[in-house]
């Protein structure tokens, strides 16, 4: 499976499919982001969208206005997300149930009139352009990686979607990461045996900011141009579909979700407003039917397998 | 002076608009204890099936309302029957998502019928008041009165009837009113109902002063949240108090101040709110 | 005469009108089972919660080990060395019985996030030891052959088996125990019972809400009988049995039932 990324561009040929996998790749950060306050926490973060924008804008405006190499915007541009991350995280997940999401939406939307009106700063809602690739980095012996191409792009955007994966899978099967298992399992019964519930989330919300802002910069980068769109609740709502439907709460499930339905979406592109009708539709199916989306529905399929197989 | 009168007269306007939506959603949040997401991409449905009527039917003004009412009603009943009621048993995130679903189907749909673009709406009479140095249509006045009457009527409704009383019971205690031989299911389908009804009347009665677009529903649905939330979810009183006091804020804010940054302020303030005291300001703890 | 473990000076829990608990004094000792018993509706698992820190007082105070556990939050009160079981079985359903007994232990709730991330070697060795201890912990409390199933598909009796292993866990001085027995089948009950005095053996001070009488004269030390949220008898079981009023807010059915049984 690795060996096939690694030289996918190398097989798959033409800017069209080649510029889709970039763009995956960047989907992929940012659902198994959403995917950690949500499908391990038990948190509906619809900000999650507007947490991508602020990272994508972060880590623009740091290299076109203060004119910092995209490698010091980067990871300068997580931190600040994730900083603001951590200070709406403080208020937003004091809330019980159901107030959380609706106070995330409204934070999300509270934002996303701020980066669109703010002229002055982000360009409001003409955006941002020019923005350039990542600088070159030198090699020893005198030549450079230049960021030029879109393979390149996939390789740089393959190498994060590698880190964050790695990140991730560390954090959940660890016992840090049992304890955000708890939090989604029953909040009450893990405060019953000794977690700081509110702790965990704070952690577990910064942590996912982080990565949503990550995915932000380099869609910035790598696309050039930056609109207030990128800030909008419809992303979180985009991005709640590839993982509802890739199986929330594995570590699989974004990563389907993220490669397939963006190219899905592709592919219906031609029927315009209508993909989203049916992504719409897909969704409430997928949460009635199979609310644990395309993996656990392999899951289940597979142990139904196995035991009836095992009765035999 | 004539400038404020008239501001007030904006605030208290965009106040019977947001108390309407407030206390449909408060009304279905108290008997199903489910936070109806989709509520703003109804209210826009609810517009968009007025226009239709008036515009490819003929259909005068009042009957369009009165249409698009009853087929909202039906629409909000069969919503709650076909997508809410099978994820009662699952956990509340599940419902929330199923309404993105909704959002993304009503909103979408709208978009390949009608197209992106704003649409002007035919309004219910032209007249133009001057008084006091203001300038007022009558629509505006037609809005506020409007709603104030349907308010009330609905008020009537739930104190008065035995289908009042029935919602009012099972709002309070579900199992308690099954246990009186309520149909509970049908009385929340019926709620939901009304709920998504005012939403529709909502929705037309300002079409013709704001004009109308698929994506009408998100900045009212966020601030119809906010106001529930700060007037207690569930609270019938709260939602009404609530809407005009944020309708009336938000006009001022906007007029004296800048337009630019009154959203995020008022969410700002919600935020700050609920941190402070996440129930709510008057929450009802169910 | 061993320590006072738990104490309660005069707490009062009110819910808007309605006085739930009222002036409610007691105290657990080291290394006893305290039994709490009354009739439904009297407050007994206001009370757990009370302690637990899941209600706030509204007046009055709690003790552990001679510090003052008022108003402290839950997670923190569990910290201190006191654990609890709901009256509702309550577990991580969807977790498996092993997975139960690691997120339960003190080693989950202390383990670093960074070091998690970073894959140090130490953090390695805490996953080690816990899963062990699960192990451990599975074998105690009876459910050595269901370890890999989710807690959700398990029956109820070994439900409430889980919900106090995931109790114990946490290694605590001192649990509470709301209905242990509540819906479960006679055979159950035996392996119940055994399961809680093994657990006292080992150290623990146990605290129980429970309905049964004849399981709560057999094994109890001393009870505490509520009525309306107060206090109406406090002692050894046969005192408590004895008290005219104990009988009468029981109404004499249970009650006799019981004492027939002794």
């Amino acid at each position: 499976m690795i060996g096939f990324l690694l030289v996918a561009p190398l097989i798959i040929t033409g800017k069209y499919p080649q510029h889709i996998m970039v763009m995956c790749g960047i989907w992929v950060i940012a659902s198994l982001a959403l995917n950690l306050i949500l499908g391990y926490t038990g948190q509906l973060n619809l900000a999650h969208g507007t947490f991508f924008g602020i990272g994508a804008y972060a880590t623009a405006l740091l290299v076109q206005k203060i004119g910092l190499s995209f490698w010091v915007a980067l990871p300068l541009g997580c931190a600040l997300t994730a900083f603001l991350g951590f200070l709406t995280g403080l208020p937003t997940l004091r809330t019980k149930g159901h107030y959380f999401p609706i106070t995330t939406m409204c934070l999300g939307i509270a934002i996303y009139y701020l980066i669109a009106r703010w002229d002055d700063l982000t360009g409001g809602a003409r955006g941002l352009f020019g923005l350039p690739r990542p600088d070159p980095i030198p090699l020893p012996f005198g030549s450079v990686i230049s960021f030029e191409s879109t393979p390149a792009c996939y390789y740089l955007v393959l190498f994060f979607v590698l880190v964050t994966i790695l990140v991730k899978s560390r954090l959940v099967k660890s016992l840090a990461g049992k304890r955000l298992i708890a939090i989604r399992g029953n909040e009450d019964l893990a405060q019953s045996v000794g977690i700081d519930t509110m702790q965990g989330k704070i952690v577990s919300f910064t942590i996912s900011t982080l990565f949503a802002g990550l995915a932000g910069g380099l869609f910035s980068a790598y696309m050039g141009t930056l609109m207030a769109e990128q800030a909008h609740y419809l992303l979180s709502f985009e991005m709640l579909i590839y993982v509802m439907i890739g199986g929330i709460g594995t570590m699989a499930g974004p990563i389907i979700g993220g490669i397939f339905l963006p190219i899905l979406g592709e592919i219906l592109q031609p029927l315009a407003g209508f993909r989203l009708i049916l992504f719409g539709l897909l969704l409430i199916l997928i949460i009635r039917y199979l609310p644990f989306g395309i993996v656990g529905g392999l899951r289940a399929a597979g142990m139904h397998f196995r035991q009836r197989s095992g009765a035999e | 002076m004539g400038i404020l009168l008239q501001t007030i007269i904006n605030g208290i306007m965009l106040g019977s608009i947001y108390a309407m939506v407030a206390l449909g959603l408060t009304l279905i949040y108290g008997i199903l204890e489910i936070p109806n997401f989709a509520h703003g991409a109804l209210y826009m449905i609810g517009a968009y099936i007025s226009f239709l009527v008036i515009t490819s039917l003929g259909v005068p003004y009042w009957l369009a309302l009165i249409v698009s009412m009853i087929f909202l009603f039906l629409l909000g009943m069969f919503i709650e029957r076909i997508v809410y009621r099978p994820l009662y048993v699952q956990p509340v995130i599940n419902s929330f998502i199923a309404a993105v679903g909704l959002i993304l189907i009503l909103e979408n749909g709208a978009l390949a019928i009608w197209g992106p673009a704003f649409r002007r709406f035919p309004r219910a009479s032209s007249t133009v008041f001057h008084a006091l140095g203001m300038t007022i249509t009558s629509q505006r006045i037609i809005v506020i009165v409007t709603a104030v009457l349907l308010i009330i009527a609905l008020n009537l409704f739930i104190k008065r009837t035995r289908l009042g009383a029935a919602i009012e019971a099972t709002s309070q205690n579900r199992e308690g009113a099954q246990l009186m031989g309520i149909n509970t299911s049908l009385v929340g389908g019926i709620t939901f109902g009304l709920g998504t009804a005012l939403a529709a009347v909502a929705a037309t009665l300002v079409a013709p002063i704001l004009l109308i677009y698929p994506t009408m529903g998100g900045p009212v649905i966020a601030m119809a949240f906010v106001i529930i939330i700060l007037g207690g979810m569930g609270s019938f009183f709260g939602a009404v108090v609530g809407g005009y006091i944020i309708g009336l804020a938000e006009t001022l804010f906007s007029s004296y101040v800048t337009t630019k940054y009154v959203d995020t302020l008022i969410f700002g303030i919600l935020v700050f709110i609920l941190a402070v005291k996440p129930t709510g300001l008057f929450g009802k703890s169910h | 005469m061993s320590e006072i473990l738990l104490q309660a000076k005069g707490l009062k829990k009110d819910f808007g009108g309605l006085r739930a608990i009222d002036d409610l004094s007691f105290q657990i000792n080291r290394g006893m089972i305290f039994s709490v018993i009354g009739p439904n509706g009297s407050g007994k698992t206001t009370m757990f919660n009370l302690v637990t820190g899941f209600l706030p007082v509204t007046e009055g105070e709690i003790y552990f080990k001679g510090e003052r556990i008022t108003g402290l939050k839950p997670f923190q009160i569990s910290r201190k060395g006191i654990a609890r079981t709901f009256q509702l079985t309550t577990l991580f359903e969807r977790n498996t019985v092993l997975d139960n007994l690691i997120i339960g232990q003190r080693a989950t709730r202390e383990s670093g996030v960074l070091s998690s991330i970073c894959g140090l070697h130490r953090v390695k060795l805490e996953e080690k030891k816990a899963l062990e201890k699960a192990h451990e912990l599975a074998e105690f409390i009876g459910l050595s052959r269901q370890k890999m199933v989710p807690a959700g598909a398990l029956p109820q009796g070994a439900q409430k088996q889980l919900s106090i292993g995931l109790a114990l866990a946490s290694a605590p001085e001192l649990m509470l125990l709301d209905e242990p027995v509540g819906g479960v089948n006679l055979e159950e009950i035996d392996a119940l019972i055994e399961l809680i005095t093994r657990i006292r053996k080992s150290g623990v001070t146990i605290c129980l809400i429970e309905h049964k009488m004849s399981v709560v004269m057999n094994i109890s030390d001393r009870i505490l009988a509520l009525n309306y949220g107060e206090k109406v008898a406090e002692g050894t079981p046969e005192e408590v049995c004895r008290d005219e009023k104990v009988i009468k807010s029981y109404l004499g059915d249970k009650y006799v039932a019981a004492r027939g049984s002794n």
